[in-house]
């Protein structure tokens, strides 16, 4: 397990990673920048949130004494280091649902679902399609227990 | 959920949050001024976010103008994409959006 989070971003990898930066120099994106530096940068920026968070964090628990800053180190040392590749995800996950990405999942699969398929003639419809549907039930139902009138007929020919 | 409509709701989501997340970066190379604003506004904000973690030190200075010089200065047009679509989806404009769009696509 070790060895495959080392085998992202760990310290034995920095030739790879200019190897990296130089295969990418030529994708300049202009006023964008440069992908791998963007990267690079945007991740030290991730870091330092990361490290901003352990340090309010133990602040928070132990207070601001000597002890603190050792416990910082180690969880620094630990988090943005050692195990980067594992927590770097986790807390990028983090930020986004924070932030409430999730509700334009939800709010997506709620719209969605009124792009399904017309049900065919001979095809059962959905028990709940819309809210006109389950009014409309809910007034058959009140109407077979005698609580409202029945619908007068309809006069044709007028 | 099925797929037949779906897929160009999709389609139109992406463009429509692109079209979004782009315009601070077309009004600012329209307008410079705003470029300006936008990066002192941002400096404060990055220098309020990282005090309201460490507090008034020198740390505080320290990490502030690391965040600010990558942040407001090199990468202008991604921290002010971001920093829209945070502010969007903190006022849930884009679930505004979501339901415009799919309702505005639905066939009845």
């Amino acid at each position: 397990m070790h060895r495959l989070l080392d085998s992202g971003f760990g310290k034995s990898n920095i030739k790879k990673k200019l190897e990296l930066t130089y295969m990418l120099a030529p994708l300049d994106l202009g006023c964008f920048g440069n992908i791998a530096t963007c990267f690079t940068d945007l991740m030290l920026v991730l870091k330092i949130f990361l490290l901003l968070t352990i340090i309010s964090f133990v602040r928070n628990h132990i207070g601001t004494g000597s002890l603190s800053w050792v416990v910082i180190g180690l969880f620094a040392w630990f988090i943005l280091f050692d195990y980067w590749v594992f927590f770097g995800g986790i807390f990028l996950l983090y930020t986004l649902l924070a932030f409430g990405v999730g509700q334009l999942i939800i709010d997506y699969m709620f719209v969605s679902q009124g792009f399904g398929a017309q049900p065919q003639p001979g095809e059962p419809e959905s028990p709940m399609g819309h809210g006109m549907d389950v009014l409309q039930r809910m007034e058959a139902a009140k109407r077979m227990q005698g609580v409202l009138k029945p619908k007068p007929p309809i006069m044709m020919g007028r | 959920m099925n797929e037949r409509g779906a897929i160009p709701l999709i389609i139109f989501l992406v463009l429509a949050f692109v079209l979004v997340l782009a315009l601070p970066a077309i009004i600012m190379e329209l307008f410079p001024i705003v470029k300006l604003l936008f990066q002192v506004m941002m400096a404060f904000l990055l220098y309020a976010i990282v005090r309201t973690y460490l507090g008034s030190s020198p740390l505080t200075l320290i990490i502030t103008a690391i965040l600010v010089y990558v942040l407001v200065f090199k990468y202008t047009y991604i921290t002010s994409a971001a920093w829209i679509f945070q502010t969007i989806l903190m006022f849930a404009g884009f679930s505004v959006m979501i339901w415009v769009l799919g309702l505005s696509l639905r066939k009845h």
